[in-house]
């Protein structure tokens, strides 16, 4: 790689977002309104939530994929998204989806769908070789048996070993992750939660992985992030959001997942609200078991639920939650 | 209720003949829960689709289903159509697909009504169509959208109230929550739940997602190649798989908070099997952790290894037994 990381660069974040708004259809829709967020070099973030809660849309904006309404999104301190800063942002963070079918060319062989993108962001190497040690190190040994073959002819599985492979080729500092194991059976799962959680341990690769499965979150993530209507509404370390989760919100979704016994399942009602039609307030407190129940109210805050939005506030250490409920209770 | 007696199923494709179920035995008794896992090609849906004969024509099927003591490969066209939905309904995953694009969702479900109950005026069948979106926590007036005006869980749900339009006495549920997100996954398995408990209904679930089945079902079996290679009380099954493939399924479900699956995901090298170039021996042994060289040359019937629980495995039970 050519380029020189100042010694105090490398304990800068690899992507700060400040203030990030996503508007569609004329700014009508707050896809995602106002989130801040950081990630450190080698750190794995997941980020949680039900589908329309802008998980995906937050980190299509990272790569370029939406335009920012407000707020600024920082890739290794360059905020550049036009000409050359939109090619070396596309080189330095690369993304995987869900579907690994859908995002190779069937008419590609393994080893052009690798060889691609060294090409379009002119790699310096011998190409076959590179291309070889991509695949090897994305599990597909010997990488010669995988070089001629066609999408088709690999498993779900393998498919999304390509895309690692091909995505990590670039040496990116940040890996985006969408679903990156929601379409694979079981047992394959862990096999690419492993690998990825790999790379950052020999490569210092940064991910972002955006999912709703908290096991996931659980296996491989230094911190977790949960979103809700646009805004995260929850962020901290995994082990403290995961097993003493703060914000209602983020209780209710640990308490149905079904491997957590003991739990007493807290079942909201309706799907996430629409983000045309953000309720006042706190975002959440239409579904809100804390409001619901009468105890906001007996407490005293219920006003405030229903009529004041609010922000992440510090916890404990780097644990931030925003709940009215949870900052009265800290006061 | 349902008893599957050695089925094997083969489907034909250009290829060959490829062996998708391979034997299976499977009872449920009336107001049995049971849970069928397994990974995509294991052969659970095509289970689904052999009880109520829904599988491509030319497909060979032997041995036999008996639905309430009746064999359905014996049954006249007539009497398969009023089996259907009156003793046994299916709900599929996917429900957007099962769905017609081009009529209003309750028609879908009178039409059913009509077509297997055979019964009532036309007022009574929308109320009752009222009745069962009711039932599963749809407003009745949703009878009037289409399905593309309803999210995903709320079509899921009609197909559930589709399913449950003849009061069938089987539910079979093929991966009904596979494409929901966590919270309505949640609601619609609680609703199962409740229908189940209600109605007395006997449902076979089946699913890849192994912790689902073991929160919904009494009793669960794990099919690896087209056969099921354990089965057991579901709690049992999951907290202590003797076989080692269900100990692999069972571990790529890591519990949150437990120390030994943090930031250590659990997963099994190796692809399932292609159905039409099964491995010698026991299918599993090319991904196996625990497999000698007998396990390339011996396959193994399920055997028990324990009180109410089998599995196929050479190195579990059998030396005892």
């Amino acid at each position: 790689m050519s380029e020189v990381v100042a010694p105090a660069a490398h304990d800068a974040p690899v992507v700060v977002l400040a203030n990030v708004r996503v508007q569609f259809d004329g700014g009508r829709v707050h896809a995602v309104d106002t989130v801040s967020l950081s990630v450190a070099r080698g750190e794995v973030v997941a980020l949680v939530g039900e589908s329309g809660c802008g998980k995906t849309t937050l980190i299509r904006s990272i790569i370029g994929l939406e335009p920012l309404a407000h707020g600024s999104i920082a890739v290794e301190g360059s905020t550049h998204r036009r000409g050359r800063g939109l090619r070396s942002l596309r080189r330095r963070v690369q993304m995987i989806f869900q579907d690994p079918s859908g995002a190779l060319n069937p008419r590609h062989s393994i080893y052009e769908a690798v060889a691609e993108g060294l090409r379009i962001h002119k790699v310096k190497g011998h190409e076959p070789t590179l291309v070889a040690e991509a695949l090897a190190a994305a599990g597909l040994r010997p990488p010669e048996r995988y070089l001629r073959r066609f999408p088709h002819e690999l498993s779900g599985g393998q498919r999304q070993r390509v895309l690692i492979a091909a995505a990590m080729a670039l040496q990116p500092a940040l890996l985006l992750a969408d679903e990156p194991v929601a379409s694979l059976d079981a047992s394959i799962r862990g096999e690419i939660l492993a690998l990825m959680r790999s790379f950052v341990d020999s490569h210092g690769v940064s991910i972002i992985a955006v999912t709703h499965d908290l096991g996931l979150a659980w296996n491989i993530a230094d911190r977790v992030a949960v979103m809700y209507l646009g805004r995260i509404v929850e962020v901290g370390p995994a082990e403290d959001v995961l097993r003493a989760p703060k914000h209602p919100y983020t209780q209710a979704l640990l308490s149905v997942v079904p491997e957590i016994e003991g739990m007493e399942q807290q079942i909201l009602v309706g799907e996430t609200p629409d983000p045309s039609r953000v309720p006042s307030g706190c975002r959440f407190h239409p579904r809100c078991p804390v409001v619901a129940s009468g105890e906001a109210d007996r407490l005293g805050f219920g006003d405030r639920c229903r009529g004041v939005d609010l922000e992440l506030e510090p916890e404990v250490g780097a644990h931030q939650v925003a709940c009215h409920a949870v900052h009265a209770s800290l006061r | 209720m349902l008893e599957l007696r050695d089925l094997c199923v083969t489907y034909r494709s250009e290829g060959g003949k490829v062996p998708a179920v391979r034997g299976v035995n499977l009872t449920i008794e009336p107001g049995d829960t049971v849970g069928l896992a397994g990974e995509s090609g294991c052969g659970k849906s095509t289970i689904a689709g052999a009880v109520l004969r829904l599988l491509p024509k030319g497909t060979e099927v032997t041995g036999s289903v008996l639905l309430d003591g009746e064999d359905v490969y014996a049954m006249k066209p007539g009497r398969l159509r009023a089996v259907r939905w009156t003793s046994a309904a299916i709900v599929f995953q996917g429900a957007l697909h099962s769905l017609n694009p081009v009529r209003r969702v309750g028609h879908q479900i009178e039409e059913a009504i009509l077509l297997h109950a055979g019964a009532g005026s036309r007022g009574s069948v929308r109320m009752r169509v009222g009745e069962l979106l009711e039932k599963v926590g749809l407003p009745a007036a949703r009878a009037d959208r289409y399905p593309h005006q309803l999210s995903g869980g709320q079509r899921q749900r009609v197909l559930i109230a589709l399913a449950l339009a003849c009061e069938p006495k089987l539910l079979i549920a093929d991966e009904p929550t596979t494409a929901l997100d966590v919270m309505v996954q949640a609601q619609v398995l609680r609703l199962l739940e409740e229908l189940q408990r209600e109605h007395g209904l006997s449902l076979l679930f089946i699913t890849h997602d192994l912790s689902v089945l073991t929160h919904t079902c009494e009793r669960l079996a794990v099919m690896y190649a087209g056969r099921i290679v354990e089965e057991g009380p579901s709690s049992q099954v999951f907290t202590d798989p003797q076989h080692p493939y269900s100990r692999a399924l069972a571990a790529a479900f890591p519990t949150i908070g437990d120390p030994a699956s943090r930031m250590n995901p659990q997963g099994l090298a190796g692809d399932p099997p292609d159905p039409s170039a099964l491995p010698s021996g026991c299918p599993f042994h090319l991904r196996c952790a625990v497999a000698t060289e007998e396990c390339a040359t011996l396959d193994v019937a399920l055997r028990d290894v324990g009180v109410g629980r089998r599995a196929a495995c050479v190195h579990v039970g059998g030396v005892h037994v």
